[in-house]
């Protein structure tokens, strides 16, 4: 939909966890809408949910992943997709159906400091 | 009795201290009489204070040095000193005293943290040796965008655990919360001070932040709401809502982290403004001075000067019953600060960037159509003219005012103007009123947020028939001399992502998919081509240029795989 991305904020509170991480393998995609081109843009269109592999390279704050581990992650339906090599702050939080990445966009959201500083805002450690 | 020192050091000691207003054996001083208990023929007093003295010394270890050349008459002197004296004593000083004739055991650290004597000089207290202490004023923060856990750094204890801190602004009967951090980064519970010693009198009254309020009108009353995460008011603070319309009160008293009970309910209905006045129980104690109103949405009237209909709400932001999540204001600032420029625009909280990419695209081209295309009537009310189908005979002109719905901390949700404040009173209007004029033309916001062409929106702003190009690979010198052939010509040019089915091309290259972009330019460096760009967020763009503001250049190899589209004008 092409919103911008909400302020961390307004994100971290509901997050278990904070990682620096990269994407080592697509386990599940669920079938993509056919390609369409158009002259619109901001569409209410989306992205098909995946799960994901991610290799955890640091913990920004959090326990739902360790530093040096891999973990199994839900990219809900939504704005952005993932593929093998993209890295960056994923934003994490604890759902009945696993752990899902949080943000409208992903790990191309927030830079890693400003994820430290709003977390430290929060008391997250 | 008086008191019999026979150590000639410990009695100038308490001469010195006697001859003083408030007599005081402090956690500095008291290595003098440490000092004078500790020499002896193997040490001098003063290579005894210096040895107590040395950097990284324990409690411990000082207490060891000073017993090792104890007498026992010293310690009848200590004795007497802890008993007869009457003089004033830091905790941390009186227990090194104990400690030293085994009346008590040595206390290694004095947290968790203690905030002790007055703020006259400072914050000053006792915590573990290392600890930082953090602090935030209360007070004064619910004026700032400041959280809770906002805090600033401002003092670390030293070896014996004292810390002096020191804060900017304090003033008398401030409310101080602190907490101290340990090198491992967990911290102590917070705790909450009210400053003394600083002035005669408390004259600063409690504040309260009306842009965190939400009113909402229920079947039971208005319910009131706030964003918890920042203070509203001091602790303590009674807040008092006035009804303009029936004049009931109801007084409130603001929790230990200044928000309001939950669960508050006031009498009223749909449109009811409330005076909103605070006190802290020093000062403006009758609420004879009111901060500010708070209006609840719905109903009509209450805003000053001509009041028309404004558009709905985007669907995501309306409740069930109809009735939207969000308050309006009434905006007073300028039209225009200074010329219009791109850098103005930034898209809100909705599926548009279509419109602020087109719009900037025209700023950044030709900013003398923007200043024609929106007027400020003698009523206050504004004109915004657009043509139909970009067709110059068919102008259609939008009367509207300038109330825009607002955030609970007061900022604009939809578009706004960035670069300054976006305060009520002082906020540049022209992109958030052209915005509003837009979706009261297409029928609502939610009419104009989901989905749209920038060139469409080119083509009604200046009145001339839309065209497109497909971007491809391969296409690079084609779409290159055709920006720079409009762009020389004064005509505007936007660009669009493909759909978000393409979304994984986009992950880390700091363009984003399903989204519109002004065209700013072409340039060429070291024989590559690049494209000038600019993000309607107005932060988020490829590449890092160390500035975040959404301009960038992209290689046009790039901008060919990324884009699908380019809007332009005939």
């Amino acid at each position: 939909m092409a919103k911008p991305p909400e302020p961390i904020d307004e994100v971290l509170p509901a997050a278990d966890s904070a990682v620096l991480a990269k994407v080592t393998r697509i386990v599940e995609q669920a079938p993509q809408q056919a390609y369409e081109r158009s002259l619109e843009t901001s569409r209410p269109t989306s992205a098909a949910k995946q799960v994901v592999e991610l290799e955890v390279t640091k913990v920004l704050f959090g326990q739902l992943a360790k530093s040096g581990t891999k973990v199994q992650v839900i990219k809900p339906e939504g704005a952005y997709a993932l593929r093998e090599g993209n890295q960056g702050p994923f934003v994490l939080g604890k759902t009945d159906a696993g752990v899902e990445i949080l943000g409208r966009y992903g790990p191309d959201t927030w830079p890693e400091a400003a994820v430290k500083q709003a977390a430290a805002a929060l008391g997250k450690h | 009795m008086p008191m019999r020192i026979a150590d000639s050091r410990i009695r100038s000691f308490v001469e010195t201290q006697k001859a003083t207003t408030a007599p005081k054996i402090s956690d500095s001083n008291v290595i003098d009489l440490l000092a004078a208990v500790g020499d002896g023929s193997r040490a001098t007093f003063d290579k005894m204070k210096a040895d107590l003295t040395k950097p990284g010394i324990t409690r411990a270890q000082q207490l060891e040095l000073a017993k090792s050349g104890l007498t026992r008459s010293e310690k009848s002197d200590i004795g007497q000193l802890l008993d007869k004296s009457g003089f004033a004593m830091d905790p941390g000083a009186k227990n090194f005293l104990e400690a030293l004739i085994d009346r008590a055991p040595l206390q290694e650290t004095f947290g968790p943290l203690t905030i002790t004597g007055d703020q006259k000089n400072g914050i000053a207290g006792i915590a573990k040796p290392g600890e930082t202490i953090e602090a935030i004023n209360l007070s004064t923060a619910p004026s700032g965008r400041l959280h809770l856990a906002d805090t600033m750094v401002i003092g670390t204890a030293d070896a014996s655990g004292k810390f002096l801190g020191t804060m900017p602004d304090v003033k008398e009967g401030d409310m101080i919360r602190l907490r101290a951090r340990a090198a491992d980064g967990s911290t102590t519970d917070w705790i909450t001070i009210q400053a003394k010693g600083i002035e005669t009198r408390d004259t600063r009254n409690a504040v309260v932040n009306l842009e965190r309020v939400d009113l909402a009108a229920t079947a039971d009353g208005i319910t009131v709401t706030h964003n918890t995460k920042r203070p509203l008011s001091e602790p303590g603070a009674q807040i008092r809502f006035v009804n303009a319309r029936t004049g009931e009160k109801v007084d409130v008293t603001a929790t230990d982290v200044g928000s309001l009970p939950a669960g508050l309910k006031l009498p009223g209905k749909a449109g009811d403004e409330f005076k909103v006045s605070v006190s802290d129980g020093k000062n403006n104690v009758d609420h004879a001075a009111v901060t500010g109103t708070l209006k609840v949405p719905g109903g009509t009237g209450g805003i000053v000067g001509v009041d028309l209909p404004d558009p709905k709400m985007h669907k995501d932001e309306m409740n069930a019953d109809g009735t939207p999540k969000f308050k309006l204001e009434r905006f007073t600032g300028p039209l225009f600060i200074n010329e219009p420029t791109p850098a103005d625009v930034r898209q809100g909280a909705i599926g548009n960037c279509y419109f602020p990419a087109a719009l900037a695209s025209v700023a950044h081209i030709n900013p003398q159509a923007i200043k024609d295309m929106v007027k400020q009537n003698a009523d206050g009310t504004y004109t915004v003219r657009f043509f139909e189908n970009g067709n110059r005979s068919r102008p259609v002109d939008i009367k509207l005012d300038s109330d825009l719905y607002v955030r609970a901390w007061g900022g604009p949700i939809y578009g706004s103007s960035l670069g300054g404040s976006t305060s009520k009173e002082s906020m540049e209007l022209w992109y958030p009123l052209i915005e509003k004029a837009y979706a009261q033309w297409k029928g609502s916001y939610d009419a104009i947020g989901n989905g749209g062409s920038a060139g469409r929106v080119m083509s009604e702003v200046l009145g001339r028939s839309q065209g497109y190009e497909w971007v491809s690979p391969g296409s690079e010198q084609r779409l290159f001399d055709r920006i720079k052939r409009d762009i020389d010509r004064g005509i505007p040019v936007a660009a669009g992502t493909h759909g978000s089915d393409q979304a994984s091309l986009y992950t880390n290259t700091g363009v984003y998919a399903n989204h519109a972009y002004s065209v700013l330019g072409v340039e060429e460096k070291n024989g590559e081509k690049f494209v000038k760009l600019r993000n309607p967020w107005g932060q988020s763009e490829a590449g890092n240029d160390g500035k975040n503001d959404g301009f960038f250049s992209l290689p046009m190899k790039d901008f060919t795989k990324l884009y699908s589209s380019l809007y332009v004008l005939n």
